[in-house]
């Protein structure tokens, strides 16, 4: 009640009343002091204007306005607008703190931004791209949607994956109008899905590659010594049918007969090693869907353990295995025993006739990743040959040594479900290099 | 020059040798036949490296050579092979279980002759192998000079 303190006139004064019959009416006062010959404010004189309506209207624009920025803050939206006349980029808070920024940062006074607040911010390889797709759409009259992916950098220098959408506004004439609205979504996560996807997408075109090359290669000698078997018989036949004499139809058996077993024992040969492709087929699809416990291993314990089941083995080859000291990592103990024991195994198969074998396994935190090395002073592995190695069913020396070219390949797969990767190094003739690497364990880091 | 071509198999499953060498004879075809198990044995021989049988200068080879292989794949030994200026001479026809696109290409782009898939229906691989049969008398099969 300042304003009749001071005895100023009333202008504008929005007040809530109660309606006879209950309900609130806003209404908005104007009116003049009015004073009596003595100077005394004697009252005022006025109107009062019911703006209840417009008081509606006022609250739901604050509580819709309300409900658009909680919108845009709980679904990391970035929002922005453009302008194009000054070359103008309003951005949302949220447009740069999903980059990590503070939004205080950057320019945002109404003067050109567009440079600093988005193109110096993409990727290299993405901004020409990116940029000239926007100026593209708005070249060419702002058909339909505008969208567009590319990296966007941020605080940290990493790159997230931005989707953005947005549509030129047109007045109410339909004309189009300089300001374009849009919004940036963070992909970053969909796009590290995807590149997944991709890879076992990949993983699995080469599996079923390898594995219908290898199924048809028996099948082309179960076929082929068959179709034999059928020549030998036919030729047998038309001696029979034809007449011959007894003399020339032994002569015929002695040489058809041998030819015919030889025929059976690869035709059944063929069968043996069709029906181990799919037992190993089958064994590599269990290894990909066996329950994983995923726990702190300590490799110290794995690896000693491995060690005592191995010496039997490691006597009678007269093999040296070392064990240094090993750090922890996490992923599931059976599994990576299963790796390790693995790896052991082909350091045994694949050793150097001509000198004892020295196995040595060493570890070591290397950038957040628990790091191992199983190296071998085995036959080594041309360069050429290294990438094959973990592919399915590859061997290196498939007449001297036995095994059905599964156990790399299930190791890499078994170490990708835990987040694992293993490689190899490798000098031949001098020995190989298996290098696995794994999260770190939780505890006592 | 009328001498005999001689047939080299670079095949690391016995069987599918055995097929091959009973359907050249059967389609007529009795040239001698030298068998190598690997690529690198292939290799070996055509380059005279290592142990093992080395090639002749003045003789008339021709290559049956299958991809998936151990120690060194067919297209290694094919790109190895046209990498060198008198080695290239050398016919090389691709006989192979993969009828991948992709691998068909390569092996067309690094100059393979020919490219025959290993069907698996036997009446076709018999054509297969008189094609070749035609093919072997019809190529005039230039000899390698001197040392390479």
């Amino acid at each position: 009640m300042e304003i009749f303190q001071q005895r100023d006139p009333v202008v504008d004064l929005d007040k809530a009343m109660m309606h006879k019959d209950g309900h609130i009416v806003w209404v908005s006062s104007n009116g003049f002091p009015e004073f009596n010959s003595d100077g005394i404010l004697s009252g005022y004189r006025g109107s009062d204007i019911d703006i209840t309506e417009r008081k509606q209207a006022e609250e739901e624009l604050r509580v819709s306005e309300a409900r658009f920025k909680s919108i845009i803050a709980v679904s990391n939206t970035g929002a922005w607008e453009y302008h194009r006349d000054r070359d103008y980029l309003w951005c949302s808070p949220e447009y740069f703190t999903m980059l990590g920024y503070d939004p205080d940062e950057f320019t945002m006074d109404g003067s050109a931004n567009l440079s600093q607040v988005w193109i110096d911010l993409i990727h290299n390889e993405d901004r020409e791209k990116a940029a000239g797709h926007f100026s593209e759409y708005l070249a060419g009259g702002s058909v339909g949607m505008y969208e567009n992916h590319f990296r966007m950098k941020s605080r940290d220098s990493d790159w997230i994956w931005i989707w953005s959408r947005g549509q030129t506004l047109r007045d109410s004439r339909g004309n189009l109008t300089d300001r374009t609205v849009g919004t940036h979504i963070d992909i970053t996560e969909a796009k590290r899905i995807q590149a997944l996807i991709d890879a076992k997408n990949k993983e699995l075109e080469q599996i079923v590659y390898v594995a219908s090359h290898d199924l048809r290669s028996p099948l082309v000698n179960v076929d082929g010594f068959s179709r034999e078997l059928d020549y030998s018989l036919k030729e047998l036949t038309t001696m029979l049918d034809g007449g011959k004499g007894m003399e020339e139809l032994e002569k015929a058996l002695r040489t058809e007969l041998p030819d015919m077993k030889k025929s059976i024992v690869r035709i059944r040969a063929g069968a043996r090693q069709m029906d181990n492709l799919l037992k190993g087929l089958l064994k590599l699809s269990r290894s990909g869907r066996a329950a994983l416990q995923i726990e702190d291993i300590d490799m110290n314990e794995c690896i000693g353990q491995l060690a005592s089941s191995l010496a039997f083995t490691l006597q009678e080859t007269e093999a040296e295995l070392t064990v240094e000291d090993l750090p922890a990592c996490r992923g599931d103990s059976v599994q990576v025993m299963q790796v390790f024991s693995n790896l052991m195994d082909n350091a045994v198969k694949y050793r150097d006739p001509d000198r004892p074998l020295k196995i040595k396994i060493r570890g070591a935190m290397e950038a957040d990743r628990a790091v191992y090395r199983v190296e071998d002073n085995g036959m080594g592995i041309a360069e050429n040959h290294q990438e094959y190695v973990f592919e399915l069913f590859h061997r290196l020396e498939p007449e001297k040594t036995e095994g059905e070219g599964l156990g790399l390949t299930i190791a890499r797969q078994t170490l990708s479900r835990m987040y694992g990767e293993i490689r190899v190094e490798s000098q031949p003739g001098k020995g190989s290099v298996f290098i696995v690497s794994m999260p770190p364990a939780w505890k006592n880091q | 020059m009328n001498q005999e071509v001689i047939i080299l198999i670079a095949e690391d499953d016995e069987g599918h040798a055995e097929l091959i060498r009973k359907n050249l004879a059967r389609a007529g075809i009795t040239n001698p036949i030298i068998h190598f198990r690997d690529g690198q044995e292939t290799v070996n021989f055509l380059f005279r490296n290592g142990e093992g049988p080395h090639r002749k200068t003045g003789e008339a080879y021709v290559l049956l050579l299958d991809i998936r292989m151990p120690r060194m794949n067919g297209t290694d030994v094919l790109e190895r092979i046209k990498a060198d200026k008198e080695l290239r001479k050398i016919p090389v026809i691709m006989i192979t279980t993969t009828d991948d696109p992709r691998e068909v290409e390569r092996c067309h782009t690094l100059g393979c002759s020919n490219y025959i898939t290993k069907p698996v229906e036997y009446d076709m691989f018999v054509d297969a192998i008189r094609q070749l049969g035609l093919f072997l008398t019809v190529v005039m099969v230039p000899t390698i000079n001197g040392n390479h």
